[in-house]
């Protein structure tokens, strides 16, 4: 179970890259599925320099696939009610930080798996003007593994975002509130924003509880 | 028979006091014991089976693991044929023990899976889940020594399907096969988990990340992977001004 999951969340990052930005509202199956392909061909063809160059690479996924999420809402979502008691400073600061969170806890692993990984794009409901979406897809492993994923988009203007990612019915929004909620509240805001930005995440201890 | 009397009884106490609460706000009364599991768990795997999943890994070619995997996806299967009836879905169990039978024959023990490839694609069912359909909560979340995440609920499922397991029958004279057997499985599962580990260790609290998704996996599995889901706690509608700064900033 947990190996589904985890695999499956490194690779999906690999699905949301982006594009240009698209003149007209096209599908949000197509819109992912172009930004896929992009990112993929383009970890396969320079691997190597990805490899040797992390802050290079980490600049790329900033640039490719940060702007396929709806970075404000997911950190609204992330941050349940602690939300609207945040300022909107510190709005900010917990988006950057959570965001560059997790591009140094996924990126590598998007990296090792990209290679061995294909998309699957599974039959998707999606009504003409509607808000939100959900996008469905099977990751097959070269092991020939498979890990249902889902993204949830929502419309941003003419654009498709991505603001939660669905690994076999796990959201892992959702997971993340309920990481950060004891902190959130033990701590307070500043705090779990200082910890996203401690390099990585404080795994030296594991298991041990998130208290001061 | 005598014997199962006082099991099942406690089984049944159990059971009935395993409450309903959301995996985001679980009953987790022991959590400070759990941690502490936890990080004993964390370790035996870092000094111990970590290393022999690597060796494993380096010593067993891909093709080979993947029937190992099939294999005991297979041994496996007469629990799933079990809960599938137990959940009155029987046209279901009929079809799994049909795949359960092939697979054992033309695939060769289970070592190759003939059945997805013939219409007969694998089902998920276990006790736990069996519990679960007729409405019994998860109850507490447990860390097991040695074993991981569990809830009351499948602790009990997971002592009924002990005796649905074929190796179980194996006469007492089958020691050494019976424990290689498991040792190989343990080895085999830790193997196909090695991709996840720098994973787990980048979450912010490792343990409620495993808890929380070890939770939702399951309620999605009772629901056989459609659970009743209330958007409006999971997604509260975005404020509109904070999300408009990033289209502009998108479009270039």
């Amino acid at each position: 179970m947990i190996k589904r999951l985890f695999t499956a969340f490194f690779v999906s990052c690999a699905l949301c890259a982006v594009g240009a930005a698209h003149a007209d509202v096209a599908a949000p199956q197509d819109t992912l599925k172009t930004n896929v392909n992009q990112l993929q061909k383009l970890i396969v063809e320079h691997h190597k320099e990805y490899e040797a160059d992390q802050q290079a690479y980490y600049k790329v996924v900033d640039q490719l696939i940060v702007p396929r999420f709806d970075v404000p809402y997911v950190a609204q979502l992330v941050m349940g009610v602690y939300w609207r008691q945040a300022t909107p400073q510190q709005r900010k600061d917990f988006q950057d930080a959570f965001k560059d969170m997790l591009i140094r806890s996924y990126a590598n692993a998007l990296l090792e798996n990209a290679k061995t990984t294909t998309v699957e794009w599974l039959p998707s409901r999606y009504q003409e003007g509607a808000k939100t979406a959900t996008v469905k897809t099977l990751l097959v492993r070269d092991t020939g593994q498979k890990y249902p994923i889902d993204f949830a988009v929502r419309r941003v203007g003419d654009d498709w975002k991505i603001y939660d990612i669905i690994v076999d019915n796990i959201s892992l929004v959702l997971n993340f509130r309920t990481q950060i909620a004891g902190d959130l509240k033990r701590n307070g805001i500043d705090a779990v924003i200082a910890k996203f930005r401690t390099d990585r995440l404080p795994a030296a201890v594991p298991g041990a509880p998130a208290k001061p | 028979m005598k014997r199962l009397l006082i099991p099942a009884v406690l089984a049944v106490t159990l059971l009935a006091g395993c409450a309903h609460t959301p995996p985001t706000d679980p009953a987790d009364p022991l959590e400070t014991v759990n941690r502490k599991v936890y990080g004993f768990n964390t370790e035996a795997d870092r000094l111990v089976m970590k290393p022999v999943a690597k060796a494993y890994t380096w010593a067993v070619p891909a093709l080979a693991r993947q029937g190992i995997t099939n294999f005991f996806a297979n041994l496996n299967y007469p629990t799933v044929v079990i809960n599938d009836f137990l959940q009155a879905k029987f046209l279901q169990s009929g079809q799994d023990l049909l795949r359960f039978v092939v697979n054992s024959s033309y695939g060769i023990g289970g070592l190759v899976d003939v059945g997805s490839n013939i219409g007969l694609p694998s089902h998920d069912e276990d006790f736990g889940q069996t519990f679960g359909h007729w409405g019994v909560g998860p109850g507490w979340f447990l860390m097991v020594p040695f074993m991981g995440p569990t809830d009351n609920r499948d602790a009990v499922g997971r002592a009924a399907g002990i005796f649905t397991t074929p190796t179980y029958y194996l006469a007492s004279g089958y020691d050494v096969p019976k424990y290689s057997v498991s040792a190989l499985q343990v080895v085999n599962l830790r193997a196909n988990l090695l991709g996840t580990d720098s994973l787990l260790e980048s979450q912010f609290d490792p343990y409620i990340f495993i808890r929380t998704a070890y939770l939702q996996h399951r309620r999605s599995q009772v629901y056989d992977g459609n659970p009743p889901q209330d958007d409006d706690l999971l997604y509260p509608p975005p404020e509109d001004e904070a999300s408009t700064p990033a289209p502009a900033a998108t479009a270039k």
